[in-house]
C-alpha cells in the first residue's frame, strides 16, 4: 500500500454480552436408531447485545471513483478494527470488512 | 426543518512513501526551522506547511522515500525538536505502518490550510495535493447530501 484515503474515528457497535446468570434449558432431542425420545439439558445461548464505543479505521487505496464509493459505503457501516483494503475488494464484500454501528464524534489521534 | 449533522468520521491522506510531520503546540517560525533543517540534511527537495489548528502544523516533503527511511527521518526530527505531539504521532504511525494526516474538519477544527511552501513541489507534494482535492470533493458532496437529507450522488 502506498497512497490512499484513511477513514477513521470513534463509533458505537454492538457485541454479545457475557451473561453471568446463565440458565439450563431442555432441548427435546429426536430419536436415533433404536432410541427413545429424551430431554437434553443444555446452556441457554447468550442473545443479549450491548452497545460499546470503539475506535477503528479503514485505509482504502484505489482509483478516485471507487474511493468515493467506498467512503459513501463507510458512512453507515463501521470497520472491524484496522481495515486495510483495496476499494475493489471492499465494494465487492463490504460486510466482510465492516460491521453494524454508527460513527460518533470523539477526540482521536490520526 | 432542521438538517442532519455532518459526517462524524475523519478523512485523511495516508501514504508510506511520503515524509510527513505533525507538529503540535509549536509556532510557525520554529516549524519552518525544523522543516528546513530536515529538508537540507536529508535532501528532501521541498516542503509544504499546512496549519491544522492554532499552533499545530502539518509538514509534507517532496522526495519519495522507503518506509524505513521515512520513519528514520521522522524519528530524527522528533528527537531533535523535543516535540511531544510529534513523538505521540510518530508512535501511532509506527503502530499502523503507514503515515496519515487529517484533511477533513475535526470537531471545531477546520480542514488544514496551506500556509507556506519552499523548494520543489512536483513530486510527493503534487500527489498529496491531488488526494487532498479528492477528499475535499468527497466531503463537500457528503455535506451537501446531508444538508438536503438525500443520499449522496454516486457519479
Amino acid at each position: 500500500m502506498t497512497k490512499g484515503i484513511a477513514v477513521y474515528g470513534t463509533f458505537v457497535t454492538y457485541e454479545p454480552v457475557y451473561q453471568r446468570y446463565r440458565k439450563w434449558i431442555y432441548h427435546r432431542t429426536g430419536p436415533k436408531a433404536g432410541q427413545q425420545w429424551y430431554k437434553k439439558r443444555v446452556w441457554k445461548k447468550t442473545t443479549r447485545m450491548k452497545k460499546v464505543e470503539k475506535t477503528g479505521r479503514y485505509e482504502f487505496h484505489g482509483p478516485g471513483k471507487e474511493l468515493y464509493r467506498s467512503v459513501i459505503e463507510a458512512i453507515h457501516r463501521v470497520p472491524r478494527g484496522h481495515v486495510e483494503v483495496s476499494t475493489e475488494e471492499f465494494l465487492r464484500a463490504p460486510e466482510k470488512y465492516s460491521q453494524e454501528g454508527y460513527w460518533i464524534e470523539r477526540e482521536i489521534v490520526s | 426543518m432542521k438538517g442532519r449533522s455532518s459526517p462524524k468520521f475523519i478523512l485523511g491522506y495516508t501514504d508510506t512513501e511520503t515524509v510527513m510531520l505533525d507538529f503540535d503546540h509549536m509556532i510557525l517560525v520554529k516549524v519552518k526551522y525544523w522543516s528546513r533543517r530536515a529538508m537540507r540534511y536529508f535532501k528532501l527537495g521541498g516542503f509544504l506547511i499546512l496549519e491544522s489548528s492554532e499552533n499545530c502544523y502539518h509538514v509534507v516533503y517532496n522526495r519519495k522515500v522507503t518506509w524505513s527511511e521515512n520513519m528514520s527521518i521522522v524519528a530524527s526530527v522528533t528527537l531533535l525538536s523535543h516535540n511531544q505531539g510529534l513523538r505521540r504521532w510518530q508512535l501511532m504511525q509506527c503502530r499502523k505502518q503507514s503515515a496519515s494526516l487529517r484533511v477533513s474538519p475535526k470537531g471545531v477544527k477546520s480542514s488544514p490550510k496551506i500556509v507556506y511552501c519552499e523548494g520543489r513541489q512536483d513530486g510527493q507534494i503534487k500527489g498529496y495535493l491531488e488526494y487532498r482535492n479528492l477528499i475535499m470533493d468527497i466531503m463537500e458532496n457528503l455535506n451537501e447530501s446531508v444538508n438536503s437529507n438525500s443520499s449522496p450522488i454516486i457519479q
